[in-house]
């Protein structure tokens, strides 16, 4: 998870979201007592931070009494979500993180439950992913970037800070999709976390980088890297100059999201309540405290909304893990 | 650069700032003596903290104090029951931990402080100076020279090999790379050899390993053979900080060493800490001569300040990557980057263009945060070496107990814990057959970015052929050849000769 | 046949295991593309497998020449064939507390399982002051709790799961 704490301020998103802040009196909007954080892995993690941060913000606003945080790491996620499932009944007030590896971890059965075992809350935020370069180099647009692959095949190298089949191999994949390329012919050097990878960029070892939006950013404004193209509908206002995937006629999207589950079975008025929470949540001066520490983009998804979003998801990413043979 | 200096320390010298700097150094300490909770989770509590605070450099002060306190902190529990609580003390330990169980345990630590005191300060002297100009050295290193340097690092296990022990010490190398290959590398989206266990999904975790080899194979002879307690040997001792003059003097040429070599290896970001301590030891063992030489893995001075002093020149030395281009090293450094981001600094070729004040805040806090930690804790090591003469009885189960709990905090996975229970039955009976334990650490600490940074370049260059293009990859193996083969070399002339003396007679 | 050498033919034995698996269950489950990178999953697994087996039954044959280690044992070396005169029943006992503590940490909570623990594992040593150790346990296991729950707020489940929280 090491990429997703090198999270940039995303200042824009900021300007927004207060644009249509509506002031929402911190007391007496009371809508829950307690809730219970269910952290899938360590403390310090991405999922720690997001769990923690989203607490912080609900407690601080009045919105919530009181916030605990469990952290139960282990199989990938796999031992909290077990453990969601087994003691539903006494888990009533509890809500868990976790992210886009859900949906790819139960495709390759890694663990044997998926969302749909899961009572869903909301998506609260995410990040797009990018293509980038090193400012260095001659590449310009997407365009050049698939030429200079065209002409060097395998020594054209697109690196990425997780493992083949992870989120940064398959949004590189899934570019390559979208310019009618073989999705499994390109060069794709895994890298253990971000970081490395962007050393890997910036050291000449690799010619291209599949990254988290919001990282590239903050090296973009330094002037270290070049972002080719973003996975959004739309320019991102935090950083305009960065084209989307789609005006160069790549049709790709993709969102790294984040959110939170609930027990199997639960109640539709505690589900309401946690949902009222979090809608609630994103109109208070202390979430977007937390937001903007942290660099999250607020990409909202209710409930039913979660749900159609997470089942495209899964389909989008399963066609994809199928074409390159990992299914 | 005197003008920055006068900025830095007009942004650190304030009342407030000071009293910052002493509660870091306090905290860290405390906290980081605690195994599992090493500077990256100590950091990551403190942050919210350090962000209320507001301004940029009362944060970073903290943080400073905080960080290099929670590094010392885990030096001590290495030290005293030898407990590593994260990797980059794991070389602390060899020589560190037999010192206190010769009855030097005050002694031990305070080389460590003052060892780690000049690292860490040699080593912000040499970001204070080059730091603009290091950000391409950060980028000097491909896979393939990552790769060379992994294989110089598993030369230290050759520290282990003693006579008639070559192929045991290998052994134990060899089972520390296979535990690295369990559960998911990056190589793969599939876990591997995790034998259906879901635990092992993520492989295992340092920490339980580290607590497994070396804490409680120590706490089970402890218990085996009272005789063995520190308190029997040492006699009253233990609360002695001094080191001789002899020893003051044999430790100069190596923190001078260790700390440029530290640094330099802290700078590129695919190494760190703990390759620098092991590479410190390694090339620290293999310089010194004869007598000092078999001193080494046995209470060395030399072989406790080497590692020391690496590890925290290397810690200053990342701080490189991370000012210079924005690109975090390690765990510790991409929680700060974090913070950093969050009180709206921005890291990067532009930091000391735009905001130098910040950059110059970094360097004086660490020069603060080293001095701070050395005087805080000097006065303070008779009391920590003293936990050491606690009652058996007592002493003990609290030594079991911190080594259980090291593996659980924050992961509450009481799995891990029987996990670590069978390893440390395991390692317990290798130590009975004469086993050593520290290349299975080495190899399991180095096998993950041996093999990843093997694959790497063997993807990039489709084949072998980064070893004969790459000068600096082909000087690194050749290194860790020379390391290996010398001493050895050195040895067997050296038993030769008295062999031929003594037929002589 | 010396316990090392017993330790290098588990080793060796364990090293065909784990080469049996890299070289024959890994490689059908990557993806065709992944087939043409030069290393593979297995690859890295394979080389120690073969690795293992060598230098394991070098230890196991005595191939290497071991030095006489005559030098007379000190009383604070361990040295298992003194196993007799060492306290085995204590180590085993305390194995057998740290597997118990680890199997009741979650559904005792912390506090409980730590302070019987603690007080456990002295009375195991042979410690009897119990109006002694007992408090003791008792007040480092809160110590311990309190610092890691409410100071660092890592969790820590205190009480049993029973009771909630």
């Amino acid at each position: 998870m090491t990429h997703t704490m090198t999270r940039r301020v995303v200042m824009a998103a900021a300007a927004v979201t207060l644009a249509f802040a509506n002031p929402v009196a911190a007391d007496g909007h009371q809508v829950m007592d307690e809730i219970n954080f269910l952290i899938p892995g360590g403390a310090g993690g991405g999922w720690d931070g997001t769990a923690r941060g989203t607490g912080e913000a609900l407690t601080g606003a009045g919105l919530v009494g009181t916030a605990s945080y469990e952290n139960m790491s282990g199989g990938g996620g796999g031992v909290a979500i077990a453990h969601l499932i087994e003691n539903a009944d006494s888990l009533q007030n509890t809500m868990m993180v976790n992210s886009t590896p859900i949906v790819i971890r139960s495709l390759t059965g890694v663990f044997p439950q998926s969302f749909r075992d899961l009572t869903l809350v909301a998506g609260t935020i995410g990040d797009y992913a990018a293509i980038v370069v090193n400012t260095d180099s001659d590449i310009q647009s997407m365009n050049d970037l698939l030429a200079a692959y065209r002409a060097d095949g395998m020594s054209f190298a697109v690196g990425g800070g997780s493992v083949p089949g992870g989120l940064d191999h398959l949004v590189a994949a899934s570019v390559m999709q979208a310019a009618g390329e073989d999705p499994t012919a390109f060069n794709y050097i895994p890298y253990d976390a971000g970081g490395a990878a962007m050393a890997g960029l910036l050291s000449g070892e690799i010619q291209a980088l599949s990254t988290g939006f919001s990282e590239a950013v903050t090296l973009a404004q330094q002037g270290e890297v070049r972002i080719l193209g973003v996975t959004s509908d739309a320019r991102v206002p935090a950083f305009e100059d960065a084209p989307t995937m789609k005006e160069q006629g790549l049709d790709t999207t993709f969102v790294n999201w984040r959110g939170f589950f609930a027990a199997p079975g639960l109640s539709d008025d505690k589900l309401a309540m946690m949902q009222d929470a979090v809608a609630k949540m994103y109109d208070t001066p202390e979430w977007e405290e937390v937001r903007a520490r942290n660099g999250w983009v607020n990409i909202y998804n209710n409930g039913d909304d979660f749900r159609s979003f997470l089942e495209e998801q899964e389909q989008v990413i399963g066609d994809l893990m199928k074409t390159l043979g990992f299914l | 650069m005197l003008e920055g200096i006068f900025i830095g320390l007009e942004a650190a010298f304030s009342v407030q700032n000071i009293l910052m700097v002493v509660a870091g150094c306090l905290i860290g300490t405390f906290i980081g003596m605690l195994p599992g909770l090493g500077p990256m989770s100590i950091i990551a509590i403190m942050i919210p903290v350090a962000i209320t605070l507001g301004d940029p450099a009362a944060a970073l002060i903290l943080l400073a104090g905080v960080y290099y306190g929670a590094i010392f902190g885990g030096s001590t529990s290495s030290i005293l029951l030898n407990a590593p609580g994260v990797a980059g003390t794991v070389a602390t330990s060899f020589d560190g931990y037999p010192m206190a169980r010769k009855g030097q345990a005050g002694k031990a630590l305070t080389i460590a402080a003052v060892a780690s005191f000049a690292g860490g300060t040699i080593g912000a002297i040499l970001l204070m100076i080059f730091a603009p100009a290091l950000s391409s050295v950060a980028l000097l290193f491909h896979s393939a020279e990552y790769f060379a340097l992994m294989v110089v690092g598993l030369s230290a296990i050759a520290a282990f090999a003693g006579t008639g022990q070559v192929a045991k010490a290998l052994m134990m190398t060899i089972l520390g790379l296979i535990l690295a290959t369990v559960g998911e590398g990056a190589l793969f989206n599939m876990p591997r050899f995790t034998m259906g266990m879901l635990d092992l999904q993520s492989g295992i975790s340092f920490i339980t390993l580290a607590m497994a080899m070396f804490a409680l194979p120590e706490a089970m002879f402890l218990v085996l053979n009272p005789a063995r307690g520190a308190s029997g040997e040492g006699s009253g001792k233990i609360t002695n900080l001094r080191f001789s003059r002899e020893e003051g003097k044999a430790m100069i040429p190596v923190i001078g060493r260790q700390s440029v070599q530290g640094f330099f290896i802290g700078v590129l970001p695919g190494a760190g800490a703990t390759i620098a301590s092991f590479l410190g030891y390694a090339v620290e063992r293999n310089i010194a001569k004869g007598e000092e030489q078999e001193e080494f893995g046995k209470g060395s001075v030399k072989g406790l300040a080497a590692p020391e002093t690496a590890n925290n020149a290397a810690c200053t030395g990342s701080f490189v990557p991370l000012l210079t281009l924005g690109i975090p090293g390690s765990g510790t450094t991409a929680i700060l980057l974090g913070a950093l981001i969050a009180l709206n600094v921005t890291p990067g070729p532009r930091l000391m263009i735009d905001t130098p004040e910040i950059f110059w805040a970094v360097i004086i806090s660490m020069f603060i945060g080293n001095l701070v930690l050395l005087v805080l804790n000097l006065p303070l090591i008779p009391y920590i070496a003293k936990i050491l003469s606690i009652p058996r009885n007592y002493l003990i189960p609290f030594i079991l107990f911190f080594t259980l709990m090291g593996a659980y905090i924050g992961q509450n996975n009481a799995t891990e814990l029987l996990l670590l229970v069978g390893l440390g039955v395991m390692a317990t009976i290798f130590r009975f057959a004469d086993y050593p334990l520290a290349p299975l650490l080495i190899g399991f600490i180095l096998g993950t970015m041996l093999e990843d940074n093997f694959a790497r370049s063997m993807q990039l260059y489709r084949g072998l052929d980064f070893i004969l293009e790459r000068p600096m990859t082909l000087g690194l193996l050749v290194l860790a050849a020379l390391l290996v083969l010398l001493p050895s070399y050195r040895a067997r002339r050296a038993r030769k000769r008295a062999e031929g003396v003594a037929d002589g007679d | 046949m010396a316990l090392d050498r017993w330790i290098a033919l588990i080793f060796v034995t364990f090293c065909c295991i784990y080469g049996y698996a890299a070289f024959f269950t890994m490689d059908q489950l990557l993806p065709p593309f992944m087939q043409r990178n030069p290393v593979w999953p297995s690859t890295f697994p394979k080389v120690l497998a073969v690795l293992g087996v060598i230098v394991g039954m070098i230890v196991l044959l005595g191939v290497e020449k071991a030095e006489d280690q005559d030098d007379a044992p000190s009383a604070t070396e361990i040295n298992y064939r003194r196993l007799g005169d060492y306290k085995i029943g204590q180590a085993l006992m305390l194995l057998g507390l740290m597997v118990l503590y680890a199997l009741m940490l979650r559904p005792a909570g912390f506090l409980i399982s730590t302070t019987t623990f603690l007080v456990a594992g002295s009375a195991i040593l042979g410690e009897r002051k119990f109006h002694v150790m007992i408090p003791v346990a008792a007040v480092a296991t809160g110590f311990v709790w309190y610092l890691v729950q409410e100071v660092l707020g890592i969790f820590l489940r205190p009480f049993p799961f029973f009771m909630g929280m």
